[in-house]
């Protein structure tokens, strides 16, 4: 019986991302297919914690085989946060830095669109295609422009914020001082702010 | 050993016990402030910084009644309609990761450039000028907590207030003067007729 060929479309790779110790801000680049964070991020330090934005606070999770493995603050049982494309999440590296590799498959596939959803208000994200731009609006990251919107991306130590308003001058800080547009490196997770009603951020690959 | 470690605790706890938390207080394109009567508003206008005056009030609880002036001050910018107090403002009494209801008031520059408390029941008449509060909005303000760094807390879009408010006439004529205002006019127009 003759067979036919089966092609896959899909793009299979890996990102190292640096990870200094301490909190970074960081989201996953690839879709390793699992669904858990440990095993998106394919590393697990002792007495590292994963922190997700739940919209009003964070869900934190501990990493500790030397007591009962995966816990939340207080010692309770728990597993780690699901961090597909997309989803930001801080993650304390309680040793010295460190990096990151992520190996899996590009979201989303050739000739198809993800689709983010952004709340109003603020979610914790980044990009699901995996890419570098010197402008977090430009192709492919693509950010969508919206009048009020601010990026928050870390510093290490606390958040550089970014608003974008064309009906004043464009990028700024938060005080008004003019700035550049927000740079966006692979894997790096940040704050975006939707001041106006849930709208989505639609990527396609090149 | 132990009394450093005692000194520690005593200083993360007043640490925390004051740490102060972080709101961003400027309205966005979506909200802006207007002025005027009601069915004659109309954006602020553009070039006239420092024209008006706001002011954030507070409450723990979001009860009518309950808000107080934070302290906090912003003043119009040279875009319409726009007023900023600065980005990462801290509010007294307002902690990081707490929720907290707030308001905005706002008034124009020839009422003075401090708030007066007593507006909040009763609202100010000195003649041609403006003032209004905004609605009612809640949200938790930013900083570092032992839960996590939060971003400030917007006042304005997301999930802040989503509308503009509108500052109003301060003096109004009374019925009174408008009925004498009335009376002379009518007077002046027979008197013409019979002229």
């Amino acid at each position: 019986m003759a067979q036919s060929s089966v092609y896959s479309l899909n793009i299979v790779g890996y990102a190292i991302v640096p990870l200094p110790a301490g909190y970074s801000l960081m989201a996953n680049p690839l879709s390793a297919g699992a669904t858990n964070g440990a095993a998106e991020i394919g590393l697990t330090i002792t007495g590292e914690q994963i922190l997700t934005w739940n919209g009003k606070g964070f869900n934190a999770v501990l990493y500790d085989p030397t007591t009962i493995g995966w816990q939340d603050l207080s010692g309770n049982p728990s597993v780690p946060p699901s961090l597909p494309p997309g989803t930001g999440f801080f993650f304390f590296n309680p040793n010295a830095a460190t990096n990151v590799t992520f190996v899996g498959q590009v979201v989303p596939n050739p000739s198809s669109t993800n689709k983010l959803s952004l709340p109003a208000g603020y979610s914790l994200v980044g990009s699901a295609l995996p890419a570098t731009v010197t402008n977090i609006t430009s192709a492919p990251v693509s950010l969508p422009a919206i009048t009020g919107m601010q990026v928050l991306a870390w510093t290490g130590s606390g958040y550089d914020s970014r608003l974008y308003d064309p009906t004043t001058i464009g990028w700024q800080d938060l005080n008004g001082n003019a700035k550049t547009a927000p740079t966006y490196t692979i894997g790096e997770g940040f704050f975006f702010f939707n001041p106006g009603s849930a709208t989505t951020w639609p990527q396609s690959l090149p | 050993m132990k009394k450093l470690a005692v000194v520690l605790c005593l200083s993360a706890l007043t640490t925390g016990a004051f740490a102060q938390g972080f709101v961003n207080f400027f309205n966005t394109a979506g909200t802006l402030v207007s002025s005027g009567a009601a069915g004659n508003t109309a954006t602020l206008a553009a070039g006239n910084p420092g024209a008006y005056y706001f002011g954030l009030l507070t409450s723990a609880s979001g009860n009518a009644g309950t808000f107080t002036f934070a302290g906090v001050y912003a003043t119009n910018q040279t875009f319409a309609g726009r007023f900023t107090g600065g980005g990462g403002v801290t509010v007294a009494g307002w902690g990081p990761g707490v929720t907290m209801s707030y308001e905005v008031a706002g008034w124009s520059a020839n009422l003075g450039a401090t708030f007066n408390s007593s507006w909040l029941t009763t609202p100010p008449t000195t003649p041609n000028g403006f003032f209004g509060i905004s609605g009612i909005g809640s949200g938790q303000a930013g900083g570092s907590t032992a839960a996590g760094s939060f971003p400030n807390l917007n006042l304005f879009g997301g999930t802040g207030l989503t509308s503009g408010f509108n500052l109003s006439p301060t003096s109004v004529p009374e019925p009174t003067s408008m009925a004498l205002a009335g009376l002379g006019a009518a007077a002046l127009l027979i008197f013409r007729r019979r002229k």
